[in-house]
């Protein structure tokens, strides 16, 4: 599967690469963000590792009858329920059954999980390979996504974490 | 706000509910030294913190108090009402700024000049002459009789002048504010024993944060959930069976320690009474005395919070709508005093808290006119409800049976408030009401709101947790007796339970896990029967595990909004549940209550003393009946766990040993059948006072009502037997189950008792003789 290739690759050289061309261009003013990446069907996802508390491995949460649909279930976490965000649910691909991992992260409304595939390495990205959404993305994604780094041969799209916050997806 | 600041309004806070409780105290024993210098040293404490930290508005407030009851505790002023009143306002003035300091840091606007000045004309005799006369008069006939003191003399001397002495004395005591008793030569004596070692408690208690508290029993919960998964781990793994016994004990004590240092006695809250009963009699004009009893009953501290609320709606309904005017008292042939009780007990692993009156009581009559003219309830279908569940629309939001909206409560916002909070914790509100001899309002409250003892029910593979307080049976039902067993009244799933119709609740249906409008033929199923506010139906499930104590997990809000579940847990087998919420499932059902079972159950409530609710169990081919308040529940166990202590069976559950009593020889029987291991017996596990004791029964027959039985010619009631669908059953004595060796290392087999086998199996042969 694909996750696996992802986190082989983070590894090898790419990344290492990446690094030394984002520390040299750090003298020309740019910000430099560290972004956990995950591989979601063809797109290759981003999250600022900032905004993650603990990444839990190998989850099966219990689904919640009647709850709304992007909710991917319940798990135990640190001695409280974590109310999870299925990405999948969320943007309507189809589900797997296999067991997934869970970004937690930290809402305004306490803390919550997202539920992806895997989660892959941590990549360095720098300001100046960001791009504003494009204007053509349906609305749903428009408020879910923040922006791309276009990295080499591909896009890393970057997910807006307080959009993914339960509370504001019931709200929407 | 520095620490310091924090430290001194808890301080203070605390020092102006203790000057509170006093004050209402001392109206009663205007004599008291111990309650004035007590208040003298709550202000006194005040004034001398705030002058450190420099708060001036409070210092000056403060002092003049101090001043006022300095003269009271030396015995230079007596508090007569005009004073006790000044220094409730005083309390008052210094809570204000108090709060005011809370909120914004600075004391605000000094406006208590009034105030001060009141308090400083108190001092004198020209701001206070009469009662000043009284008091001296009082004084002097006092001092005669006891050992004068310097001071007495001063007063003697200063106030010698008074004109009419004993007349204005007797004035005192005939005064209505004044408590009957005030005054009275044997209560001065006794209220001027000093009080020894009421302080004597602070040094060895210690004040700790109410978030370090959550914050440990949330560990504890973790604890508890991680014991249960050890437990269940390790169930088969002999060389860890010492430890995971230990670990069970150790975590059982730990809880409870945590769970002691949360709880606070009711008198916390009930202390605040006096005073409100105090004004609101002055200002409805009543005339009522303040009972409570069992203030040492301890809850939960957020408990007790929640609580606070609720009691206070009751007790202003019960003095406005209740407690009627003297003179209307009077005129029913009422003592023109009403009362009002506070009552608090333990009641197993609840806390019941009581407000009754002995008022006017609630007319039913008008509870139904009222509520068809609110528009609560249509005409046909109040004709059609019974008393008591005409007394429950009292409950209905913006009802109020009050003619006009008083100050104190008429607003129609009483009651639902009530309830609904008493039921947000998990309790339950009920009512009692006897036109003309009183009402009496009932509040039950759960000893702890973290961890509930709940049933996990299964559906579709996936475990819920159903809280056991709303659970009143379960009743199996077979895959092959589905058809004939659930009645279908135009798609209304129906069960026949002891002849009553029972409306059905799917929960795979409720809970959209499948669409099928009869689901669950071809399998077996459970019929949980729940009771919610006299609202009865069976939630059926397709699976039962065992139940456990779960410790509530609060659910997110997205979660929460769907209405069905009031939290999660993590069960003992790692997995989670959720916790079902049987009133909302009964809401979004469409259960409502219903009459004919209300009926039923009314009668059986008229029995419940004496007759009650009992289980009907076979043993050894006769029946008998247990109480069914006594049945903790039913385990189907293999014979081969259980242990002989001597000759006595016992069971080993979670570590503890329960002693089974096997009088129908059911034990004996099944044990000699070697060859099948497997056989499983029944046993009924009861409460018997603290301890849990198990009945060995061939089968658990039903649950039946009984009723009293007298003996012929004597009349007397007849013990031990009952009278269950007509035909006499013998009713288990509990207590006579002999109790277990107190130490096993005497190792000598245990006696058996005056309940033997055979004993026993003639006492529950009773009921087949007569069948």
């Amino acid at each position: 599967m694909s996750e696996a290739g992802t986190r082989e690759a983070g590894t090898a050289a790419t990344p290492a690469k990446k690094r030394t061309t984002a520390r040299a261009k750090r003298d020309r003013g740019e910000v430099l963000t560290e972004v956990c990446s995950v591989q979601l069907g063809e797109t290759l996802f981003g999250v600022p590792i900032a905004h993650i508390l603990e990444i839990v491995g190998g989850a099966r949460p219990e689904q919640v009858p009647l709850a709304p649909k992007f909710v991917g279930g319940l798990v135990h976490y640190r001695g409280d329920v974590l109310t999870t965000v299925a990405m999948r649910r969320l943007l309507e691909m189809e589900e797997h059954e296999v067991a997934q991992d869970i970004l937690v992260l930290e809402g305004e409304h306490g803390c919550f999980g997202l539920l992806v595939d895997a989660v892959g390495e941590v990549l360095t990205v720098s300001s100046k390979d960001y791009e504003k959404n494009p204007s053509i993305l349906d609305e749903r994604r428009q408020e879910l996504f923040a922006g791309a780094y276009k990295l080499d041969g591909k896009l890393l799209v970057m997910l807006n974490p307080e959009r993914l916050d339960p509370m504001r997806l019931d709200a929407a | 706000m520095d620490d310091l600041t924090r430290e001194f309004l808890i301080e203070s806070q605390e020092g102006l509910d203790r000057m509170e409780r006093c004050l209402t105290d001392l109206e009663e024993r205007p004599q008291d030294k111990d309650l004035l210098s007590d208040i003298f040293r709550s202000v006194h404490t005040i004034k001398g913190t705030t002058g450190f930290l420099g708060f001036k508005r409070l210092e000056k407030l403060a002092h003049t108090g101090e001043n006022l009851l300095g003269l009271l505790r030396d015995g230079k002023l007596v508090a007569t009402p005009p004073i006790i009143t000044g220094l409730l306002e005083l309390l008052d003035g210094l809570r204000g700024i108090l709060k005011t300091v809370e909120e914004s840091g600075g004391e605000g606007e000094d406006d208590d000049r009034a105030l001060r000045e009141k308090l400083t004309a108190l001092q004198t005799p020209e701001g206070q002459a009469a009662a000043q006369e009284t008091v001296t008069t009082h004084r002097v006939a006092q001092e005669k009789q006891t050992t004068p003191e310097p001071v007495s003399a001063a007063v003697t001397g200063t106030h010698d002048a008074a004109p009419e002495p004993v007349d204005t004395m007797a004035k005192a005591l005939a005064s209505p504010a004044a408590s009957p008793t005030a005054g009275a030569p044997q209560e001065v004596s006794e209220a001027q024993k000093p009080k020894a070692g009421a302080t004597a408690a602070t040094d060895s208690t210690l004040r700790v944060d109410v978030a370090l508290l959550n914050r440990m029993m949330n560990l504890v919960g973790e604890l508890v959930l991680t014991r249960n998964q050890i437990l269940q781990a390790t169930a088969h793994q002999p060389n860890f069976t010492l430890l995971s016994r230990r670990l069970d004990m150790v975590t059982a004590d730990l809880r409870e320690s945590v769970m002691k240092a949360r709880m606070q006695p009711v008198s916390n809250v009930f202390s605040k009474f006096p005073r409100i009963i105090r004004d609101l009699s002055q200002m409805l004009n009543r005339k009522v005395k303040l009972v409570m009893e069992g203030q040492e009953t301890e809850l939960d501290k957020t408990l007790l919070e929640a609580i606070k609320d609720p009691l206070t709606h009751a007790v202003r309904n019960s003095m406005d709508h209740g407690i009627e005017p003297p003179e209307v008292r009077v005129a029913a042939g009422k003592d023109a005093e009403g009362t009002l009780r506070l009552r608090a007990y333990q009641e197993s692993s609840h806390v019941m808290i009581d407000v009754s009156d002995d008022g006017a009581g609630i007319s039913v009559d008008k509870v139904r006119s009222k509520a068809i003219e609110r528009g609560l309830i249509t005409a046909e279908r109040a004709a059609q409800l019974s008393e008591r569940e005409l007394l429950q629309l009292i409950f209905l939001p913006g009802f109020s049976t009050a003619a006009a909206v008083t100050n104190v409560s008429g607003r129609g916002v009483g009651m639902d408030v009530v309830r609904t909070n008493v039921e947000k914790i998990g309790g339950k509100v009920e009512l009692e009401s006897k036109p003309g001899q009183g009402t009496t309002l009932r509040l039950r409250i759960p000893l702890t709101l973290a961890i509930v003892p709940a049933l996990i029910v299964k559906s579709r593979g996936q475990s819920f947790a159903l809280p056991q307080g709303a659970l009143s049976e379960l009743v199996h039902l077979a895959a092959e007796s589905y058809e004939k067993e659930i009645e279908w009244m135009e798609g209304a799933p129906l069960y026949r339970l002891r002849g009553n119709l029972l409306p059905l609740v799917f929960l795979e249906r409720m809970l959209e896990q499948s669409l099928d409008a009869r689901p669950g033929r071809d399998r077996d199923n459970y019929i949980a029967v729940l009771d919610v506010d006299g609202r009865r139906f069976g939630l059926v499930v397709d699976g039962l595990a065992d139940p456990e104590e779960i410790v509530v997990k609060p659910l997110s809000t997205v979660l929460k909004s769907i209405g069905l579940y009031t939290g999660a847990t993590v069960l003992g087998s790692g997995n989670l549940a959720l916790i079902l919420d049987p009133g909302s499932i009964a809401a979004r059902a469409g259960v409502q209550m219903n009459a004919q079972e209300d009926a039923n159950e009314e009668e059986q409530s008229d029995e419940q003393d004496r007759g009650g609710e009992y289980l009907v169990v076979e043993a050894g081919g006769r029946q008998a009946a247990v109480v069914l308040g006594d049945v903790l529940r039913i385990e189907r166990i293999p014979v081969s766990r259980v242990e002989y202590i001597g000759y006595r069976p016992v069971l080993n559950f979670e570590g503890q040993l329960l002693p089974v009593e096997d009088a129908g020889g059911i034990l004996r029987e099944a044990g000699n059948e070697h060859e099948s291991e497997e056989r499983q017996v029944t046993v009924v596990v009861c409460r018997d006072g603290s301890r849990h004791v198990g009945l060995a029964v061939s089968a658990v027959l039903d649950v039946a009502a009984g009723s009293e039985l007298k003996e012929a010619g004597t009349n007397r009631l007849a013990d031990g037997v009952t009278l269950l669908k007509n035909s006499v059953t013998s009713v288990v004595s509990l207590s006579s189950v002999e109790a277990l060796p107190e130490a096993m290392a005497e190792g000598m087999p245990p006696m058996m008792g005056e309940w033997s086998s055979e004993s026993a199996a003639e006492a529950m042969g009773v009921g087949e003789g007569v069948r």
